[in-house]
Order: structure tokens, then sequence, then C-alpha cells
């Protein structure tokens, strides 16, 4: 997202801040000793999960919460719908200064990272709000299963190209038709194959937010019924995920890998051929990705590597949202503040609508010690999170104790080696890769 | 309500040293400045990234082959600045961070243009 980069709203004439991109970073690369400390520490740990006797079994405890008035779960639905179609008519109808606009501070910013934290902070909010699964076609024909998450698959690549590639992706009517394109596909799904059949297998963004609720402390029941549990137990799934969800994982990490990556001097790609490798990029990452977790899992026992890979590629989910939490914690706090001005004024008009239009961003609010505390915190506890659950996993899997712990080091050995990529790209010195 | 029958704590005696201290600090901040030249819209490799430190003072002097409407982002300060009228970009460094200097050309051009410069304010 550090593409587009926009900053300081209210100080530039439109005309100014159309020629900005959208979303203006001010991160300073983690210094050496922090990235010393974090990756001793990632280590240290990492011998410390070894040497605990962890219980055998993926069994959790959870506590019941609470249920959630279906008359909230109406009102909370409602509102989404209703914050939906503002965004799409603010799209299409509004001012087409990124700047002014709210469309796409709220796509970008607001929904595709808070919305994301949001998930691993209070788990799958997304089939609450999901304004596309307020429709309830029943359905013509049933989904072959062996159709898995694939739609799901080819979509998330689809947006990621959208986020990382497109140039055209903060302009608010192009924002607007995507989501109308999107609604099309996604109420088509629903209608031919069922709705739930076409929200598991084709909506990407609820297979997403699953994925990424199964980090969260609260476990969603049918009916919002919420309970407790420990951080990251979600993972603790002793069964295996189908080919095409293991996949879908790991075009997730490869993405978020990818998004900083191309901001290192690894990346130094002149501007004419920036589109064309940024896009093969984006496609063999994955790839890579997926070569180099089978390879371990080869490593890991005597079982079937595509077994392994399916049971723990999940359990690198805590690692990359830790680094992606380094890298965009302090630019949601920053830049995402633009939501509040927009608020009040969602189409650029002149309107105040609840009195926030003259909101001027405080770039003060975090500052760069914040930002490199943040970063080793969350970077040594999604690390310790990962190690832990892989290890649980594993316990679970094979019968004898030894056999378990010695499957762990191969996987922990990439698990250190993922984390130590996240921190060595938040270290680099950050280039500009376009303008 | 003052408490005049109690006596002071001692922390709040550190507490107004310390105050004191800062404001001292910052009366006597020291002075970072640069001379920068801008030349077909860029400078010199080695002034790419400007460095100081949190609560220095910051001047940037700059001298340009064209007209040209300079803007800091973050702090959020323009600067006008033209052959033979040089001009200052001058801040107290209280935001820490990378903050681009990118150049808001005259006539409100569409095109996107890449920052001049960077500066970094590191935290004391």
């Amino acid at each position: 997202m550090s593409r587009f980069t926009l900053v300081s709203l209210a100080a530039l004439a439109p005309a100014e801040a159309a020629a900005h991109a959208f979303g203006t970073r001010y991160e300073l690369p983690l210094p050496l000793a922090f990235w010393l400390a974090a990756a001793g520490l990632a280590v240290a740990l990492s011998f410390l999960v070894f040497a605990l006797a962890l219980p055998s079994g993926a069994s959790y405890r959870q506590f019941f919460l609470l249920r959630i008035p279906s008359l909230l779960v109406g009102a909370l639905r409602a509102v989404s719908v209703g914050v939906f179609v503002v965004l799409i008519a603010a799209g299409l109808f509004g001012t087409q200064d990124p700047f002014r606009n709210l469309a796409p501070a709220f796509v970008w910013i607001a929904w595709w990272i808070g919305f994301t934290y949001l998930t691993a902070l209070v788990g799958d909010l997304w089939s609450v709000l999901n304004p596309w699964a307020v429709l309830r076609p029943r359905g013509l024909f049933k989904l072959p299963p062996a159709v898995g998450v694939w739609p799901a698959v080819a979509l998330l690549l689809a947006f990621a190209w959208i986020e990382i590639v497109w140039e055209g992706n903060a302009v608010p009517a192009n924002l607007a038709w995507l989501a109308l394109g999107y609604s099309l596909l996604t109420w088509t799904g629903m209608f031919v194959f069922g709705r739930d059949a076409w929200l598991k297998s084709g909506e990407v963004f609820t297979v997403y937010f699953g994925f990424i609720a199964r980090l969260a402390p609260i476990e969603w029941r049918t009916s919002a019924e919420l309970h407790l549990r420990a951080p990251a137990a979600g993972l603790l799934d002793p069964r295996p995920v189908s080919s095409s969800e293991a996949f879908f994982v790991i075009v997730m990490l490869a993405n978020v890998t990818f998004d900083g990556l191309r901001d290192t001097p690894l990346w130094a790609v002149s501007d004419a051929h920036w589109t064309a490798a940024a896009t093969a990029g984006l496609l063999v990452m994955p790839c890579v990705f997926a070569l180099v977790i089978f390879g371990i899992c080869a490593l890991m026992g005597n079982t079937s590597a595509g077994e392994l890979l399916r049971l723990f590629v999940p359990t690198l989910l805590p690692i990359a949202l830790a680094y992606h939490v380094a890298h965009y914690l302090p630019y949601l706090l920053v830049a995402g503040q633009v939501v509040i001005p927009l608020a009040s004024d969602p189409f650029g008009r002149g309107w105040d609508l609840f009195g926030t239009a003259h909101y001027k961003v405080a770039v003060g609010v975090v500052g760069a010690r914040f930002a490199w505390y943040t970063s080793v915190i969350v970077i040594v506890a999604g690390h310790v999170l990962a190690m832990y659950v892989a290890h649980r996993l594993a316990l679970a899997r094979f019968s004898e104790r030894r056999t378990a712990r010695r499957s762990q080091y191969p996987l922990a050995a990439l698990m250190v080696a993922y984390t130590m990529l996240s921190l060595w790209i938040l270290a680099q010195p950050i280039v500009e890769t376009v303008k | 309500m003052p408490c005049y029958d109690r006596p002071v704590p001692a922390a709040r005696i550190v507490a107004v040293f310390i105050a004191l201290d800062a404001c001292l600090a910052l009366a006597q901040a020291s002075l970072r400045r640069f001379e920068i030249q801008i030349a077909e819209r860029r400078v010199a490799p080695a002034q790419r990234v400007l460095r100081a430190t949190e609560g220095e003072r910051v001047e940037l002097h700059w001298s340009a082959d064209e007209p040209l409407v300079l803007h800091l982002h973050g702090y959020d300060i323009e600067t006008r600045v033209a052959p033979g009228k040089p001009a200052v970009t001058a801040f107290a460094a209280r935001l820490t961070g990378r903050f681009p200097v990118a150049i808001h050309s005259e006539g409100g051009s569409k095109h996107r243009h890449s920052a001049l410069l960077h500066v970094e304010i590191y935290p004391r």
C-alpha cells in the first residue's frame, strides 16, 4: 500500500492532492539494536517452547462469554449494508479526488487493514457484517466438493493485484465499480450454488477473515454465541485443511511478505518495468512459499509431506499477521485518522454531517519508538504463538512424543527464518519504488 | 485547593527539575542546518536523506534553478523557492519519523512525483 502515497488532506488544493498518491508512511526503519533484541528473543523463546512439557492433544479450554441478541445482529447488519451503499454512492457520485472522498480511505485503511486487526482481536465479526450475506438464496446446483476454496484463491490474488500493483486503486469510481462487479459475482454465485456454499468457497473475504479469526481470543459460534479462548487457539484444529485452503493461506503469507519486500533495496526495479515485475512477483511468491514449505514438511517425518503441509500451514499465520501489524499499525493509527473528517463529508461536497469535517490528522500520535517497540513485541509474540500451536498440533498428530518433537525441528527452523525475514524487511532502509 | 501545610513531595521537586532541564535543553537546542541546491528537480545523492534528532532545530536552506513550491509532509510546511531567491524551511523537530519533502509544481500538474528528499527525525 505504500505504493500510493497520501498525506495532509486539508493543506492541499484538490489538484495538488490528486497529484499525490494515497497514504504516506512516516516510519523509520527498525534500528540494529531492536533487530538483534527481537531476533535473539525469538530464538531463545523457541528453545523455551521445546523445553516445556506441553499438554498432548489439541483441545483447548473455552468459556461462554455472551450471546449477541438477534436484534443487535440485525442492527449491525443494517449499519454494514448502509455503509456499503454510502461507499458505492461516494465512489460513483462523490468527488474523484482520493483525498476528499470517503471510499478509498475507508476501503484501504479502515476496512482492509483496520478490520483485519479487529477480526484478530474480537473474532469473526465479518460473518455478521458481511453485506453480501444479507441475501439468502437457496441455490440451484450443488457446488462440487473438489472446487474447495479455489475461487477464493483466484479472487485473493486478483484483490492483492489491485491493492499492490494497480495504479488506479485509489480512484473512488474504480472502487465503486469493482464493488458492484464483485457484488454481481458474489450474488450470482450465491444464487447458483446457494448462499452458504458460495460464502465458504468463493466469497474471498469470508475465507480471509475466517482464517484471521482463528487467531482471535473469541470464538464465534452459530447464532452469534461468543466463547472466550486463548489467542490463536483457533489454530489448534487437528484436522488438516484442504489443499485449496492450504494454498489460500500460502497466498496470504506470500502477499504480506511481498508487500514488504518491494520496499527494500532487494526489489530494485525500474519504473518502466514496475507493473510487470510486481505482477510476476505477486504470482511467483506464493509458488516459492509453497515449494519451501513443502520441502520443510518432507523433512518432518515419515508421513506424507502434503498432509503435513495441510496440517501445519495455518500455524504460520501468527508470524505473518505479526509482521503485518509491525508494518502497518503506525500507518493505520496515523493515516487511518482521515476517516474521521471524511465520514462527515463522504462525497467531498463540503458537508459536515457529524461535525468532524475539519478534523486534522495528528501525525504525532505515534512516534518512532512506539513503532519500534510494538514491532519487536508483536513479532516475538507471533513467533512464540506459532511455535506453541505447531508443537501442540504435532503432539496430537504423532503418537510418540519423540516423533512429534523431531517433526518440529524443520518447522521451527522455517519459523525462525520467516520471523528473521520479517525483521530484516522492517530493518531495511526505505527505498522509493515509484513516484 | 492548595495544601500549604503539607511538605512538597520529593517527586515533585525532581519533576520540576526535569521540566526545567527540558526547557533549557530546548532553549539551547542544537541547530541542524542543511544547504540544499535543487537542480533539475533533483538534489545531490548524499542529500536524498537528511538526518536529525528529536528536539533539534532543523533549517533547510534551499536554492533552486526554477520556481518551486516545496512541501514538507507530516510537519506540513510549504516553502517557495525561486532562482536568485533562496528560502528556508525551519522547524523544531518534535515529531519523530521519516518525512518526505515533495515538489508541488505551480499550476498543479496531475502527474505523480516522488519525494525530492526525506527528512528523518530520530528519537533522542
